[in-house]
Parts: structure tokens; sequence; C-alpha cells
């Protein structure tokens, strides 16, 4: 797996790119120490984060049935890792799920990515793949319309060690670079909620992996945002920082109130745009 | 984390079952080198001059020491030829040991079979000893690119007197073409060195006597273990097992696991087949990844080991896998 974090390569390259300012250098010890049994609210590193994006706003523990954090125990492939957030409130025009925030305490950047939902959205839900440090709190917090801050904490370890992957083929990649592949599961039904999932083909190289023969850094190059709409109402725009796996995926819904396109505008690191769109005919 | 684990003790009885002759058990080998060779199992003689050096199974850690997986040795008339060399310095030293207490001969060769660290690192034992190590080109690349981390992690597992001595290293002999291995003229005896491509993984080789019909398999074959997919190319792994289905064989040493007969291929390639068939499965059902590794729960090989780690692995290795190729062609 291309992208496991080694401490020494976090320490080597340590930053934020949401948040410019933040910094990790200050939080090591904290970080090094980290066990399953540790106290979620005493991380260092989550105070800081908690400061920069929330300022002293109060933030309530939550359960599951208001909302829920899906990641394994133990990650199967830390390059890989599957993570959704559900929202469980009702998703209204009047109240709903603003924003979901993903936050991975003890990655590089732990700002992993900033979903915003609209009402067309239906629900405030969303999976992705990240990559995950070996031993880290995961957190899901969501910001709601009226301005409630809502999270839910998991811890989560992921074993990386003897795993760069073999003769990778970068032409082939590029050659696919940018390219979008959006897909509408099931019958769509006119005003419910319908599951979308985007896929984008892009290597989301995190700066932090060093070729050991030429002992070079891969630079960093990854997807930024993502903003898909329908009927050119917005439904979701995603903030993504380099802690999204390689090829970007992202599993999320919105409500056709009648026939439309389903579009998506993809913009990359490098200022680079891809765009696409899906044709949707729900049946009432 | 449940770890099915196997002793090497059923190993020596699974593979004694199928060996011809059984290996002398430690009472009857020479006092020389006892306190190296009394951390690995005795050689079990599979057929006349070859022996396999059994592994424990497992997940590298402290009591095994990482010695989880599967050596061996063949004898000639006039000198012996290794087959892979464990996973430390002094790991290497025992199996070195072991080949002592069966016969005289020179070892004149150390074959590494595929890039996974139970069966590289232990190359430090045999150069000291002026043994030259030989690998594929593209299973030599991979260690160079790779290898400085497995070993990093390797010390913090096992600790650092387990690995004393051992280091990265950079093969004496690194071949592109199998043939040029001529191991008739070493060790007076005709070998098959055997490579598919990029099969199981860059650069894997199987070794095979075809004066017993003996094969060692390296990475192409686990025995009663998940065989891992991370390096693989699973249509070409495929096809070389087919291969392998058509050549006489006797008896197979798997890269871990007791040794078996050729059921031990059908066995992979079942499991292969299963693997991939529910990985398309589910990509096409539209299935979240989160859901791909308990929804790829294949009974027929929950027994076996690594079952609830490097299976789980595999589920969303190659679900990812048909993933991508979907997305870019």
């Amino acid at each position: 797996m291309k992208h496991t974090m080694t401490r020494r390569e976090i320490t080597a390259a340590g930053g934020a790119a949401l948040i410019a300012s933040f910094t990790l250098l200050g939080a090591r010890g904290a970080r090094a120490a980290i066990q399953s049994g540790d106290n979620p609210e005493a991380s260092e590193i989550w105070h800081k984060v908690r400061a920069s994006l929330f300022e002293s706003r109060p933030i309530a523990n939550v359960g599951d049935d208001t909302l829920v954090l899906d990641a394994p125990v133990r990650a199967e492939d830390a390059a890989v890792v599957p993570i959704a957030m559900r929202a469980r409130l009702p998703h209204t025009a009047a109240s709903y799920v603003a924003k979901l925030h993903l936050i991975i305490d003890n990655n590089p950047s732990p700002i992993s990515a900033i979903f915003s939902f609209t009402p067309q959205s239906g629900r405030a839900d969303i999976e992705t793949r990240v990559r995950v440090d070996e031993y880290t709190f995961v957190r899901a917090i969501a910001e709601t319309s009226d301005g409630r801050l809502l999270m839910r904490t998991r811890f989560v370890k992921a074993s990386g060690g003897c795993s760069a992957p073999p003769g990778k083929d970068p032409q082939a990649a590029l050659a696919s670079l940018g390219k979008i592949r959006m897909r509408v599961d099931g019958e769509v039904v006119l005003n419910k909620p319908t599951l979308v999932q985007l896929m984008i083909s892009h290597p989301n190289d995190s700066g932090m992996v060093m070729d050991q023969l030429t002992r070079q850094f891969t630079p960093r190059w990854f997807v930024r945002t993502v903003k898909v709409a329908y009927g050119g109402q917005p439904v979701l725009s995603a903030d993504l920082d380099f802690s999204i796996s390689e090829n970007p995926n992202l599993r999320f819904y919105f409500v056709p109130r009648g026939p439309g396109r389903l579009t998506a505008e993809v913009m990359d690191s490098n200022q680079t745009a891809w765009t696409s769109s899906l044709d949707v005919a729900p049946t009432a | 984390m449940r770890k099915p684990r196997r002793s090497a003790i059923t190993w020596l009885s699974a593979a004694a079952l199928l060996a011809t002759a059984i290996a002398a058990w430690a009472g009857d080998a020479p006092a020389a080198g006892a306190a190296a060779r009394a951390q690995v199992p005795a050689p079990i003689e599979l057929a006349a001059g070859v022996y396999m050096l059994a592994g424990s199974g497992g997940e590298p850690d402290p009591t095994n020491l990482g010695r989880v997986g599967n050596a061996g040795f063949i004898v000639g008339r006039s000198g012996v030829l290794a087959i892979d060399t464990g996973t430390s310095y002094l790991h290497g030293r025992a199996l070195l040991a072991a080949i002592r207490s069966v016969t005289e001969q020179p070892v004149r060769l150390a074959l590494i079979t595929h890039t996974r660290q139970e069966f590289l690192f232990g190359a430090a034992a045999f150069r000291e000893q002026g043994i030259p190590i030989a690998m594929q080109q593209a299973a030599a690349s991979l260690m160079a690119t790779r290898c400085d981390t497995c070993l990093k992690t390797l010390r913090t597992t096992l600790g650092e007197d387990a690995m004393r001595g051992t280091t990265l290293f950079t093969p004496d002999i690194a071949f592109t073409d199998p043939l040029g291995i001529d191991a008739a003229a070493l060790i007076g005896r005709p070998i098959q060195v055997l490579y598919y491509g990029h099969s199981s993984g860059p650069g894997d080789i199987a070794v095979y006597d075809p004066r017993t019909r003996t094969l060692f398999a390296g990475g192409l074959l686990d025995a009663q273990r998940i065989p891992d997919v991370f390096d693989s190319d699973l249509a070409a792994w495929r096809e070389a097992l087919r291969t392998l289905q058509a050549l006489p064989i006797e008896v197979i040493v798997p890269g871990h696991g007791p040794a078996g007969s050729k059921r031990v291929i059908t066995q992979v390639e079942r499991y292969l087949d299963q693997l991939t068939s529910r990985a398309r499965a589910l990509l096409k059902a539209g299935a979240p990844l989160s859901e791909v590794p308990d929804s790829t729960a294949l009974p027929e090989f929950a027994s076996w080991d690594q079952y609830d780690t490097v299976h789980r692995r595999n589920a969303a290795l190659v679900y990812l896998r048909y993933e991508r190729e979907q997305l870019i062609k």
C-alpha cells in the first residue's frame, strides 16, 4: 500500500493543507502514546483542530441515534480505510445537517474532509476512503443548519508496515487521470433520497511517500474539491485533503424532484478541473 | 486478534504422511550447532536428498521469532542448494545448522523464491559463510524498494535480540532468465527454476526437482493458509497454477503450511476463484468497500491460517482492483 504513513514521514513533512497555520510538531509526544483506552477529549491534536475549526463553541457527544460513524476497528489496508458518517436527524428545508467534518487526529493533516449538504441532499450521509496512520481517533462532527455541533469518535488501528506496492504503472494511471465515474444503482424514485457513487481516477499523492530507491518524495497532488448538483441545485460540496485515498470515492445521496442531470465538478491541487454528468429519470 | 496457529508438530505429522522417508529427529543428528538448530524443527526428508525446514505459520511475533515460512534444501553429489533463507540472521544460521545436521556437502547457492520477509532476511548468515544469494531481478527490485520498511517493522515486532546481525542486502545474483541458474553444475543434480513472470508476486519463482518430482512452490502456493494476493497479478498467477497442474509432481513444499500433494494447487485455485468471483459480484451489486470483507466470507477456507486477517484484506484488495479496472476502462 502506497500511502501508509510512518511516524517518521509525518514528522518530516508535518503541516496541514486545509488550515495552513496548523502544525503537528507540538503534538508528537501525545501521538506516540495513544491507545484505544485513552480519553479522546485529552488529545492535544484535537484541541488544536477544535480551536481552529470551532473556536469555543460547545460540541455535544452524541449516540448512534443521532450520528453514526462507521469505521473498522482494525483496518484491512491502512491506505484504503472505508469511513462513513451518517446523520440520523430529520433532513428538511427547515432543519438539516449542513456539514459533516471528518477529523483523523494522527494524520499529518487531521482535517481530512468537510462535506456540505443542502436540503436537496435528502440525507447528510457520506462514505469515503481514507489513509490512516497506525493508531488514531477518528471523529465525525456534524454541524446542523441551526448551528449545533454534534460529535462521534472512534478508535481505529491501521496496520501498515511491509507494504509498498509492487510495480505500479504511473503511465497507465496518468492516461486515465481525472476520469470520473458516477453511478446510481437501482430504481430512482421521485422525491426519495437516491444513492450516488462517484469515483475519480487520481493518484491523490499525499507527498508523504518516499521512494526508497531514489530517496525522493512523490510531490503532493490530490483532489481538493468535489461539487455535485442535480438540475443545477447543489447537493454535495466536498473540501478534501490528502488523507483521502488514491482514486477518491464518494457515496452520498440526492433527492430527484423530477428528471434532470446530475453534474460533478472536480478540481485538484494543481487547479486542474474535470466534469462529468449523468441523466436521471426518476419514476413516480 | 484471532490467529489460527498450527504447531510445528502438526506440520511435521502432516508432512510425514506424505513423505516416503521420514527425517531423523533431533536425537539422531550430530551434536554440532545444537544450540542454533534447536530453534528450527529438524529437517524432514520428503524424498531422496530433498528436505523441508518447516516454519511455524501464523503472523510474526516474539514467540515464533518471525519464523513463519518454510525453507528447504536439495542435496546433490557435489553440493547443496538451499531454498529460502529465513527471517533473520539467527534464523539463517539455524537453517544452515539444520542442513549441516544431515549432510557434509557444502552449500553452493541459496535461491530466494519470493519477496517476503520470512524468506529473505536470513541471507546475511548464508553470505557470512560465502554462500551466494540468487533472486529473480524483479524480486530483487521489489526488495530494494520496500524491505527497508519491513526490516524496521520486524525489529519492532521481534526485538533487537532476535533481529541482530540482520541487514538489507543486494543479492549476489539477480537473474532474469531462470535457465541462467545452472544448479546441475553447482550441486551435481538436475534442478529446474520455474518462473512464470509476475504471478503471485514480481519475480516469484518455484524450484522443481525432476528426479523426485518435488516442487518448492515459494509464493505460488500456501497450504492451509490464506495466500496473500497483495503483490499478485491474479490472471498470471492463475495461469501459472494451471501450468503447475500439468507438471508431474509427487510432493509440494508450499511457502507456508505443511507439505502436500497436488491437492495444494487445487485448493489455492479454488480459493482464488471464489475470492475473485465474490469480488466481482459485490462490485456489480454496488456494495460499498466497508461491507466487502464481511460479505466475502468463504466458509470453505475459514479454518485456514490468516483467514481473519489476510483473507479480509485480500477481499478488499481484489474488489479495489476490479473497481479500478472499471474506472479506467
